[in-house]
């Protein structure tokens, strides 16, 4: 049974979880901001990324590069990452030093300097971190699948930003997004480890507790209207890499279907019993991967499905079995057994994912940030009781032919 | 905190077992490393360990493929089949309620692996696939052609996955006899870890390898490994946004006296957190000249020896002062050692990234496998804070002169007008 988080809430609105781990001599320290692209103004795409590099660029009690020599020199490691539904930094280090990183977080929070010659440095960063995206097949096919995908929604845009909006970016667009989004009254903090649970709420209150919380702009992206016909794409390119990808609108994480999509996606891919394992790379032998995966997002997000194909097979004749694997599931359903079996693959998925202190605490400041981190335990649940039919339900509802998105990366 | 007790056994096969308990989620990993990767191709043959050891995933004399995946996957369990320069690998990760179930496919799949034409072409097209993929990533280039260029003329100069001319020639019959000739229990390590009792899981192990006795014959030692001197270049025309560069020569192998020293070095120079590295600092932050700078000795130390790796990537116009900024700072850290508060922090990173290393139990269970291969003993992750605590400034500065040579290096740049930066 896994640990239960503490929760409270300061004054300013920060969330505290805390989860105590005896397991190793290790602490997990993160802060969750629940904004990311999605939140952009219009044209400003990576405008959430690049504050997100700036808040590394220091402040007047820790410098430049200071937090990350002070990482160092605790004998951990720090990063960040940027999404399209929030931005999330992290430090994994000795358990004895967890308060270190809650004052350089405390302080970043509130006095991230932001100047100009190390904005535009940091610019000139953002923009080669773009050209190398562009140079990755991967990263360019999920791009072009979310702009298929979604018309209105900002989901549509790449985080890392259109490489024209980076350029056209200014130090006051990240001090308006800093300003407006980094407060506590938007923010998640956790601690899971090696700690003692009272002691990272007084330290919080005392790091954090003086932060004023000014309100949040609400953000309302516009919601994506819901499509009414099959949309496709190709990517012509000189690479001999060729892949399909079905993409499908699904609903928001904190859906109760999102348990049985999980599912779906690993009955379709995960493992070599799964059904494209066996259709596409052993019987019919035209792909040599194949992956689904159900992303968990905040507002409706995308199921995807991507095979890479062999050299010479047909991008239409891959297409058409997936779609026919799909309907095989969707029309004759899912016996027991196969469905125990996916519950086995995902919960033991879900075991490894709390492994280490930083995935348990990004699995909770996850769910928290979406407003609950029950929502995680339900989620675990949802998988556990899923039945058959549930799984006949999502795959009728979400993954029709007549809603998909289909993108070819292909020799041009 | 205690380290937990590592068992040790060494089976009547020669397999040499290991375990250790990790007790935080109910979960085991099984790690076996045997001497059969791509540093033991035969010549001619590049490409046919890192086949063979995939045919392992594909069905067994007993057990079909498909019956195979479908044992694993109703257990959750995954097991995946490796190939790095000297050792072929099979992971497996399950419930630690499971392991000796998990374990009796691991022995199965190792001793007897189904190596008929049809389980030898599926996995030749798909090793042909992915060299196709690889051959679309500059990044990938990069790195192969610079090993191509420190090693060249030996084994660990080639590509891993072969060349698609190479894997074309390959038959059923090589893949076969590779398997005859090199995978044995002896000289083999299986690493446990996970929430077991250490010494029950050594005795499931045991069990389950009862079987597995075939004797394998030494292999041939690969020849001494030159180093090369002069700036000897390579660049390769590739049309993509940035370019990718490699720059570097021969490391030392991973029981070299002065592995140590160089793993300080390395956090010194390329491979620290963030923005920390002297690298990091004069290209990304000071210069702004690219997203990745990084450099690294330790990874490649093998029993055999590795190489000295430094890589950024950035837009084809500013790749000239790149290379330049790389050489400057390999030129700065011979000229001007470490300073004690560097040597310091990098020390206590290195003794904190110890404990972040073992964190799973596939990690711990890869460690066992490192603590016998390269003989570390059983109480190394005991003694590892006071070894690299014990490394001083003045011996990072002689490893610096060793391993850094701003004079002597293979440099390889991959992108647009590539020619024009070598």
């Amino acid at each position: 049974m896994p640990t239960l988080p503490q929760r409270t809430v300061l004054p300013n609105g920060l969330v505290v979880l805390t989860a105590e781990e005896h397991r190793s001599p290790l602490a997990a320290v993160l802060i969750i901001y629940r904004s990311g692209s999605r939140d952009e103004p219009h044209g400003k795409t990576g405008l959430a990324h690049l504050t997100e590099h700036m808040m590394f660029r220091g402040t007047p009690a820790y410098p430049l590069g200071a937090v990350d020599v002070a990482t160092g020199r605790l004998g951990g490691t720090n990063n960040a990452v940027t999404t399209a539904d929030y931005t999330a930094y992290y430090f994994v280090l000795p358990g004895e030093h967890w308060r270190e990183a809650l004052v350089m977080e405390a302080d970043r929070m509130a006095n991230c300097s932001l100047d100009r010659g190390p904005f535009e440095m940091e610019r000139g960063v953002a923009v080669e971190e773009r050209k190398m995206l562009d140079d990755d097949p991967e990263a360019m096919l999920d791009e072009a699948v979310a702009m298929l995908a979604y018309t209105r929604h900002p989901y549509r845009y790449p985080v890392i930003g259109l490489r024209s909006d980076i350029e056209a970016l200014t130090l006051e667009d990240v001090a308006w997004f800093y300003r407006a989004f980094y407060q506590p009254g938007n923010a998640v903090l956790v601690v899971a480890g090696d700690v003692d649970g009272a002691a990272v709420r007084d330290a919080a209150e005392a790091a954090f507790g003086s932060i004023p919380s000014s309100g949040v702009p609400a953000s309302l992206p516009d919601p994506e209207p819901r499509q009414l016909a099959p949309r496709r794409a190709s990517l012509q390119t000189t690479l001999r890499t060729r892949e399909v990808v079905l993409a499908f609108h699904c609903p928001p994480a904190d859906a109760e279907d999102s348990a049985a999509l999980e599912l779906v996606a690993a009955l379709l891919a995960t493992g070599r019993s799964s059904r494209l394992w066996r259709r596409l790379v052993m019987e019919e032998r035209i792909a040599a991967e194949v992956s689904a995966v159900r992303l968990l997002n905040r507002d409706p997000g995308l199921f995807t499905i991507s095979a890479t194909l062999h050299p010479g097979v047909d991008l239409g004749r891959a297409e058409e079995a997936v779609l026919d694997v799909i309907d095989g599931m969707r029309r004759d359903g899912v016996p027991g057994t196969e469905l125990a079996k996916a519950k086995s693959l995902v919960s033991v998925d879900l075991l490894l994912a709390r492994e280490t202190d930083l995935g348990l605490a990004g699995a909770l400041g996850f769910w928290e940030s979406l407003g609950g981190w029950e929502l995680g335990q339900r989620f675990e649940g949802l998988v556990e009781s899923a039945r058959p039919e549930d799984v006949s339900g999502v795959l009728a509802r979400y993954l029709s032919p007549d809603s998909r998105n289909s993108v070819w990366l292909m020799h041009g | 905190m205690a380290h937990a007790r590592i068992e040790k056994t060494v089976l009547d096969s020669g397999l040499t077992v290991l375990a250790v308990e990790s007790r935080s989620v109910p979960v085991f990993a099984a790690v076996l490393a045997l001497d059969a990767g791509s540093r033991f191709d035969p010549a001619g043959r590049p490409g046919l360990a890192c086949l063979t050891a995939s045919l392992l995933s594909e069905g067994t004399a007993s057990l079909s493929g498909d019956a195979m995946a479908q044992r694993l996957d109703a257990l959750g369990a995954s097991l995946d089949a490796s190939c790095a320069y000297e050792t072929a690998s099979l992971t497996a990760v399950g419930l630690a309620a499971h392991m000796r179930e998990i374990l009796g496919i691991v022995a199965d799949a190792v001793s007897s692996p189904r190596i008929d034409p049809t389980a030898f072409e599926d996995v030749r097209r798909r090793q042909l696939t992915g060299i196709s993929e690889d051959d679309d990533d500059p990044y990938c280039v990069c790195r192969r052609e610079f090993f191509g260029l420190v090693f060249e003329g030996h084994p660990r100069g080639l590509p891993l996955e072969g060349r698609p001319e190479s894997v074309r020639g390959l038959t059923d019959a090589d893949a076969r006899a590779f398997h005859t000739l090199r995978y044995g229990p002896r000289g083999a390590v299986l690493g446990l870890s996970g929430d077991f009792d250490a010494r029950e899981a050594v005795d499931a192990a045991g069990s389950a390898f009862a079987s597995w006795t075939r004797e394998v014959r030494d292999a041939v030692a690969p020849p001494p490994i030159r180093r090369r001197t002069g700036v000897r270049t390579r660049a390769v025309e590739m049309d993509r946004e940035q370019t990718h560069v490699s720059l570097g020569s021969l490391g030392l192998s991973r029981t070299d006296p002065d592995y140590y020293a160089v793993s300080v070095l390395d956090v010194v120079l390329g491979d620290s957190p963030g923005l920390a590295s002297r690298l990091a600092a004069r290209l990304r932050e000071t210069e702004g000249l690219a997203y990745i700078v990084e450099s690294d000795t330790v990874s490649t130390a093998g029993r055999d020896p590795g190489a000295f790796w430094a890589y950024t990537a950035t837009s084809p116009e500013r790749t000239p002062r790149a290379v330049r900024c790389i050489l400057e700072e390999m030129r700065r850290i011979r000229s001007e050692p470490p300073s004690q508060e560097e040597v310091s922090a990098a020390i206590a990173y290195l003794s904190g990234r110890h404990a972040l290393d073992r964190e799973t139990c596939e990690a711990r269970a890869a460690r066992l496998v490192g603590i016998e291969r390269f003989g570390l003993g059983l109480d190394y992750e005991e003694r590892y804070p006071s070894i690299v605590g014990s490394v001083t400034r003045e011996a990072v500065h002689a490893a610096a002169q060793r391993v850094v040579d701003p004079d002597n290096y293979s440099l390889v740049v991959v992108g647009r007008s590539a020619s024009r930066s070598v």
